[in-house]
């Protein structure tokens, strides 16, 4: 595995969700192959566009996209539709983050394929305790499609 | 005079040689008495005849003969004059339909006989005839009495027009009334007589349909311009077939629906406004909901951040902190914490509002004591005593009574978590067509003064020191039983215990 190769793309508009996000990874100094992308139209940019970010370009296999719904501009509904869409992207495990379980869109999310959703606990404990297990489960545990 | 006149044309030879005789005998004076007599036509006259039987006698004889005759043949004539006269004058009564009198018979069985009991018997028949007509045209006076009684009293407007020309022939009060014309001023025209031409376009029109078709042409609006104004009616439109079987009138009736019109038009009026209302509302709740959830999502994120970071300084930088600092940390995450708690409280109180109720039949028993289960695991259990009643089955919604008996029974604990002994009771009774269900604790209680904020959103009757809670627990379980259509109350003492009710209808 090229040790710069990108792992986790995190889509999170909220710079202190994704602080703590990636705080919460790298904890476990198991997932230093993060890219945050600020929002959806990036994250299209830099799948689709080949758009560099951090001096990243786009691989085929990124073992897991950690997608924000609410975002300004292109929100996560509209990149999960294009991630889920498209030939070239759809076996790219996508877990929808969300701040409430009342959100309208969950089952929406579903329809459109996403693997998971995770409502983000208020809690710094279960935050991290999520997002750690999370990453561990699509990183490590999770045989990704060949 | 007489003899002067005999005297005169007597032949002047043989005159006083007749003159003489004539003298002698006064037969012959009557002989000329008689002759006179006839010449006058006076038949009637007759001579007697003397003994002698000589050529005067004769002559008498003769003339009686004759005047005999004579008087028999006329009284012939005036017979039948007088017989002709009468069958004259009966068959006059006859033309005047008078049939009483008959004519006599002569009872000479002559041609004139012939003729009057001929006369008699087509008189008797044409008497009879006469009658059969009469009583006929009796019924059918008395059936048209009978329908023109019927149709002058239906409530509804009845016209009858002839299928050519659609001209009226029958009319009755009702259409009188209705349309404002008198029957005299109908019969005889036709709807371009009297209404606007594109209305009278309509009503030919549907004539014709109706008169080109079997059974009944239900017309349900139509506007009328009538002497009293504008109209709405409901026609229904028939054709009534001749004995030709073709269609010879048609038969329309009419129900005045104006007033209905214009209460639908008010309904519909009020409709829209209240669909206006609705669509506001809709819009409203709509606004509200995106609210409510913009809110629980963007509250969450800064609490999320300040507990995060809290956390955060307080694990890598807890060293170089005094004990009030980490004191005040911890307060600063256990208020984000309950900050949390109260925004998932509230939206689950807001989105209860549109949830469906989802009903089955539920063992309130077997939920009850999952309720039990479920709080031990949850939170510190003091050790107090529930007892669970059997209680009576009931159908409703399964997760939001869940819901109602979770926080009711939590409550109950909560509340009596201070007693030296805390005691729950939870039973049921059935009353009319509704099951009560209690749950009773011999908690703190509360002041019955204060009974009208306990079920109020974010109201609390004590202090949150004392007792944790966002107050949104009663006002969550007021909402579920209130759209189950049941009824919630309370009962409570300071320090002596509270009683919550629950009423729901038995379907």
């Amino acid at each position: 595995m090229n040790p710069t190769e990108i792992e986790i793309i995190l889509v999170e508009d909220n710079q202190d969700d994704a602080a703590l996000t990636i705080r919460a990874l790298r904890s476990k100094n198991l997932f230093n192959n993060i890219l945050h992308l600020k929002n959806g139209q990036e994250a299209l940019d830099y799948v689709y566009n080949g758009t560099e970010f951090d001096g990243k370009k786009f691989n085929d296999n990124p073992k897991v996209v950690l997608l924000d719904l609410k975002m300004p501009k292109v929100n996560g509904i509209e990149v999960l539709e294009q991630l889920k869409g498209n030939e070239k992207t759809k076996t790219i495990p996508v877990v929808v983050l969300t701040s409430s379980a009342e959100d309208p869109d969950i089952k929406k999310c579903y329809e459109l394929g996403a693997n998971s959703y995770i409502v983000k606990p208020v809690g710094f404990d279960n935050f991290s305790k999520t997002v750690v297990d999370l990453g561990m489960y699509w990183l490590v545990m999770n045989q990704p499609q060949k | 005079m007489k003899k002067r006149r005999l005297n005169g044309s007597g032949n002047s030879i043989n005159s006083l040689e007749a003159s003489d005789i004539l003298k002698k005998d006064v037969r012959v004076e009557k002989i000329l008495n008689l002759l006179l007599k006839y010449t006058l036509g006076d038949y009637s006259v007759r001579e007697t005849v003397s003994e002698k039987g000589d050529e005067l006698d004769a002559i008498i004889i003769g003339l009686n003969t004759l005047g005999e005759e004579a008087e028999a043949s006329g009284k012939i004539v005036r017979d039948f004059e007088s017989r002709v006269t009468n069958i004259m004058s009966v068959l006059l009564k006859y033309t005047l339909f008078d049939f009483s009198e008959k004519v006599a018979i002569g009872g000479v069985g002559d041609e004139l006989d012939a003729i009057a009991i001929g006369l008699n018997t087509m008189a008797e028949e044409l008497q009879s005839a006469r009658e059969t007509e009469t009583a006929h045209l009796n019924k059918i006076e008395d059936t048209n009495r009978f329908l023109d009684t019927i149709l002058e009293n239906i409530p509804n407007m009845v016209f009858v027009k002839e299928a050519k020309e659609l001209r009226f022939v029958r009319f009755n009060k009702a259409a009188e009334d209705l349309l404002g014309y008198k029957k005299e001023d109908m019969i005889g025209k036709n709807d371009y007589d009297f209404f606007p031409k594109e209305q009278a376009d309509f009503f030919t029109s549907k004539d014709r349909e109706a008169l080109s078709k079997e059974g009944v042409t239900d017309i349900t609006e139509e506007l009328i311009e009538t002497a009293n104004g504008p109209k709405w009616l409901h026609t229904k439109k028939i054709p009534l077939i001749g004995s030709d079987g073709k269609p010879a009138y048609l038969l329309g009736i009419s129900e005045d629906i104006t007033r209905r019109k214009s209460s639908e038009d008010k309904i519909k009026k009020l409709n829209s406004e209240l669909q206006n209302s609705i669509n506001q509302l809709e819009s409203t709740n709509n606004e509200l909901e995106a609210f409510t959830y913009s809110v629980s999502h963007d509250l969450r994120a800064p609490l999320r951040a300040i507990h995060g970071y809290t956390n955060i300084i307080e694990k890598e930088y807890g060293d170089k902190l005094e004990g009030e600092a980490k004191k005040m940390m911890a307060s600063v995450m256990a208020n984000a914490i309950k900050m949390g708690q109260l925004i998932d409280d509230l939206l689950a109180l807001s989105r209860l509002g549109k949830k469906e109720l989802q009903k089955r039949e539920v063992d309130m028993t077997d939920m009850v004591n999952q309720c039990i289960d479920e709080l031990k695991r949850s939170v510190k259990f003091p050790n107090a005593k529930i007892t669970v009643e059997p209680l009576h089955k009931i159908t409703v919604d399964p997760a939001l009574m869940f819901q109602v008996f979770f926080n009711l029974v939590s409550n109950a604990v909560k509340y009596s978590s201070l007693k030296e002994k805390p005691v729950i009771h939870i039973s049921s009774v059935k009353d009319g067509d509704e099951v009560i269900y209690m749950v009773r604790d011999n908690g703190t209680g509360f002041d019955m003064r204060y009974y009208n904020k306990l079920f109020g959103v974010f109201q609390r009757l004590h202090d949150a020191s004392e007792f944790e809670g966002t107050g949104v627990g009663l006002a969550l379980v007021k909402r579920i039983v209130t759209k189950h259509n049941g009824r919630v109350w309370a009962e409570g003492e300071v320090d002596k215990g509270a009683s919550f009710y629950i009423a729901l209808k038995i379907n």
